[in-house]
């Protein structure tokens, strides 16, 4: 009986040792994590203090790094690889974890952190041929010896960091995930970019109008999503001449459309409301004399941030601006020289191909009336707990098939054909823009650069200032890859792509200042389809309609233009919805709201009531009217845009055209009325009766979440101002990422703010720091120092030499 | 207690709250409960102590985050929780350890 109590005791410890070494679903090792000093505990803000001296392996020569007050560190090296390696170290000792889990969500290898669950999503991820791309892009960008160093370097310095630091200061979502770090390799950076690109331009629609194609003909695809609307102002004026002579591509007619209806994808899509602003001004609409630059990239907001402020200085450059944890350089920035931001092109640079297999084994594809034989990438997953498991992708001319499907003795598979699968270096470009010193050198940067196509702004201290659409871009005839395309034969395959010299792109115009926001880059006469899917009118005009005012620019009126909250969709639109809304049809709250709408000055500010009711009743007024005539609806299917629905709803009233996708008049007023009704319900429903809880600051705010939602460690209900289509973006989870002005000249003048802080570490005060400051739309001077003594008083914090250890 | 500490830090690892309290109870010459109730302020203290000089230190904002992650209201409890987790390890493994001592080597009896 003795032996049998001490065998009991010896298990019991053995058990509660095993469940508190290790994780148990979503609950973390709390034995590992509650250990006052290896566990949460050691993640404190003692990780803040700013050590004088490092000693690191790798270095050539000391790198000094003087620290500004929100801990942005401004790197003095002596050559290239130190700057890059010092760039690498300091990211990964804020940032590593970010760095690591994004770039580990882009190869599909969650399930290696969080086990079977998440086996799915990966290997979707890998399908989508992410990691594929990226293994692509690092064998090109190694042909670059420039590019190529420069990510070693940092790889270097983010592994110095690693394999120096105690495991008691691993980042706290390791701590709390159960996993260990591993080290960089220049894969993930590439990993990264490759991640950008999918989030910038991997949204598509193909499916959803296919599907109208296949209900309603061509006619019906022209109708509802046309690449041009009455409101455009395009990014590149419309009376710019396009000097080349365009490449001629001989098309044949594509074979006819087999249903695709069996397509629907169901991998996560791109926040389709990824878009930026920028603009620059020419000295000649400045009171400095010089042009100034903005940008605000609007992502997805989340903590750690997408972005980490640094300045880099070596003898080729000194760049101040934001850089992406898990890529060296600056991204967004400006040098002594000249200034640059980017917004998301836009422009269709991805399409699905049905593809007609010979059986279930999917060895061979029809193509130009051949069989062609398939390559297969096979793909492994270590799932945590749960072995190996494998898939095997079939790789067609086209792409990577990412769905398929056999029935009635058929075998399809959709093959995704997308720019970021090819070999490209884009990093290349924001390296050169790093140093470039003039508009030739600009120009240069530029050239090379794939995917995602992005709105380079620029100005320089010899006062240019220009805009270039730029990217790789596929020759399609008009309209081509809007729907699905066949890949049976060579049809409807790229032709080629536009050449480098020949993308939109805008110097010194008369209107003296070049913007975008998202839309259209050109009109009708740019001889190339570019797509259709760009976003809707409404920041773009708004920002041209203040900058045409504009004649004494200066930051601050910049910052007032970023912050604007004036929305243009609501002036064109709310008066129409109003007409049809009847006092006698609504509710004694629909009545008092009535009058508050009228009176609305179309400021979507976060006090405002009448901006929440609007975004709402035009949510339900928008779902209420295309979902039961459009094939698929809300579920995945895509309603015309935001413009082109403002055009269609006049259309509708003025009764001159009838189509069977669209309503009559009298069914358009009346899903007004019942809307407006069905919006005042629910706000009551949702908030209660008319008060300060309908405001849009409260009933919508902004969330900024942690990048694993975990409850309490992101800033929740931020009281905002702005919302979709409106210059300052700022919606629930989604706005300015960045807000940037550079005053060029002599003495540059530069303000920024980013929602977030330096620190990745949820414990530290660097962790959050900025996001008040960025509700509230101030900004904070950024220093571009020319030796690290420049940065004195207040706001200096500390500096750190880094030597090698050998 | 200190050798808990040391241990603790030099390895990076949060067992040696079980392990120092299991060889303290088996090394211990007097009865089990004296053994269990040394191994328990082996563990209780060490982990209380430096879990709330960790909170009223620099591990304010971090103990915020991981009371909301857990759903506990103050995150002064997370001291509480630290401590008798450490007192609760300890005590189990130091009385393990000692009845192991006593069930190898016996305490004869004159």
């Amino acid at each position: 009986m003795k032996r049998f109590f001490v065998v009991l005791r010896a298990l019991i410890l053995i058990i509660i040792f095993w469940a508190l070494h290790n994780s148990h679903g979503s609950l973390p090792p709390f034995g590992k994590l509650f250990d006052p000093i290896n566990g949460f505990w050691a993640n404190n803000r003692t990780l803040d203090d700013i050590p004088d001296i490092l000693d690191v392996n790798g270095l050539f020569s000391p790198v000094t790094v003087a620290w500004g007050e929100r801990q942005v560190p401004h790197i003095f090296a002596e050559n290239d690889h130190d700057l890059y390696f010092a760039q690498g170290y300091l990211m990964a000792r804020h940032r590593i974890w970010q760095m690591d889990f994004v770039t580990s969500v882009a190869a599909g290898r969650v399930s290696e952190i969080i086990g079977e669950k998440a086996l799915g999503f990966d290997k979707k991820q890998r399908r989508l041929g992410l990691l594929y791309g990226a293994e692509q892009a690092l064998d090109f960008i190694k042909h670059d010896e420039a590019t190529f160093a420069a990510v070693q370097a940092y790889t270097d310095g983010i592994n110095a960091w690693q394999e120096q630091l105690p495991s008691r200061f691993k980042a706290l979502e390791y701590k709390v995930l159960n996993y260990e770090p591993e080290p960089w390799t220049p894969l993930k950076t590439s990993l990264l970019l490759k991640y950008m690109a999918w989030d910038l331009t991997g949204r598509n629609v193909e499916h959803a109008l296919t599907a109208v194609y296949e209900k309603y003909g061509q006619e019906a695809l022209d109708h509802l999503y046309p690449s041009q609307t009455s409101f455009l102002d395009p990014i590149i004026s419309k009376k710019k001449k396009w000097r080349f002579d365009p490449i001629k591509f001989l098309t044949k007619d594509s074979e006819p459309k087999e249903s695709t209806a069996w397509f629907q994808p169901n991998h996560a899509q791109p926040d389709p409301h990824n878009g930026s602003n920028n603009w620059a001004i020419s000295a000649e609409r400045t009171s400095t004399g010089y042009p100034i630059l903005s940008n605000d990239p609007h992502l997805g907001l989340n903590l750690p941030s997408i972005w980490y402020e640094l300045q880099l200085v070596s003898p080729t450059q000194n760049v101040y601006g934001v850089a992406l944890p898990g890529s060296p350089g600056v991204i967004i920035g400006y040098n002594d020289s000249i200034a640059w931001g980017v917004t998301n092109g836009g422009s269709d640079v991805f399409d699905w191909y049905d593809m007609r297999f010979e059986n279930p084994s999917m060895m061979r594809y029809e193509f130009d009336g051949q069989w062609e034989n398939a390559k297969f990438r096979i793909e492994e997953f270590h799932v945590r707990k749960d072995g190996t498991h494998f898939d095997s992708i079939p790789m067609t001319r086209f792409g990577p098939v990412v769905y398929s499907v056999s029935k009635d003795g058929k075998t399809h598979g959709m093959a995704m054909r997308w720019t970021a699968h090819d070999p490209s270096n884009e990093l290349k470009t924001f390296l050169d823009l790093d140093k470039a010193t003039n508009y030739d050198d600009y120009r240069k940067a530029l050239v090379g650069y794939s995917c995602p196509a992005q709105n380079f702004a620029f100005a320089s201290i010899q006062g240019d200032i220009a805009i270039t659409h730029n990217g790789k871009f596929p020759l399609r005839k008009p309209h081509q890859g809007d729907a699905i395309s066949s890949g049976l034969d060579s049809s409807e395959a790229w032709h080629g792509w536009i050449p480098m010299d020949q993308v939109p792109t805008i110097k010194n115009p008369s209107k003296f200042y070049v913007s975008s926001g998202n839309q259209n880059p050109v009109n009708e006469k740019y001889p190339y389809y570019l797509g259709w899917n760009y976003a809707s009118y409404e920041r773009g005009k708004r920002i041209n309609d203040l900058l045409d005012e504009t004649r004494h620019a200066n930051a601050k009126n910049m910052m007032k233009i970023q912050l604007d909250n004036f929305n243009l969709h609501a002036q064109a639109i709310l008066p129409t919805m109003l007409n049809f809304v009847s006092d006698s049809a609504c509710s004694e709250t629909g009545q008092n709201m009535l009058g508050d709408l009228k009176n609305w000055k179309y400021e979507n500010t976060a006090g405002s009531k009448s901006a929440m009711v609007f975004k709402l009743w035009w949510t339900l007024l928008s779902d209420a009217i295309w979902s039961d005539l459009l094939p698929e609806g809300k579920e995945g299917g895509k309603y015309p845009n935001q413009d082109r629905q403002v055009e269609l709803f006049a259309e509708i009233l003025s009764e001159k055209t009838s189509y069977p996708w669209m309503p009559t008049k009298d069914v358009f007023e009346a899903k007004v009325q019942s809307t407006y009704n069905t919006t005042i319900d629910s706000m009551i429903s949702a908030y209660g009766e008319v008060g300060e809880a309908w405001a849009q600051g409260k009933a919508r705010g902004t969330d900024i979440n942690h990048l694993l939602k975990i409850k309490g460690w992101g800033r929740t209900n931020l009281n905002t101002n702005g919302g979709d289509m409106i210059v300052n973006a700022t919606k629930k989870i989604h706005g300015p990422s960045w807000r940037m002005i550079v005053e060029l000249g002599p003495e540059i003048t530069a303000y920024g703010v980013y929602p977030g802080g330096q620190s990745g570490n949820p414990g530290s005060q660097y962790f959050d720091n900025m996001v008040n400051s960025w509700v509230e739309g101030k900004y904070f001077q950024l220093h571009k120092l020319n030796k690290p003594g420049d940065l004195t008083g207040r706001d200096w914090i500390g500096t750190t030499v880094l030597r090698n250890t050998q | 207690m200190i050798i808990l500490g040391l241990f603790q830090y030099l390895t990076s690892s949060w067992w040696w709250v079980i392990v120092i309290p299991f060889f303290s109870g088996a090394l211990y010459r007097e009865g089990m409960m004296k053994a269990t109730i040394q191994g328990s302020l082996i563990g209780g203290i060490v982990w209380t102590g430096i879990s709330v000089a960790q909170f009223f230190g620099s591990a304010d904002i971090v103990s915020d985050k991981i009371a909301a992650m857990i759903g506990i209201g103050q995150p002064f409890l997370l001291t509480i929780i630290t401590g008798v987790l450490g007192f609760l390890l300890g005590a189990i493994a130091a009385n393990t350890g000692n009845a192991i001592k006593q069930y190898v080597f016996p305490v004869r009896q004159f």
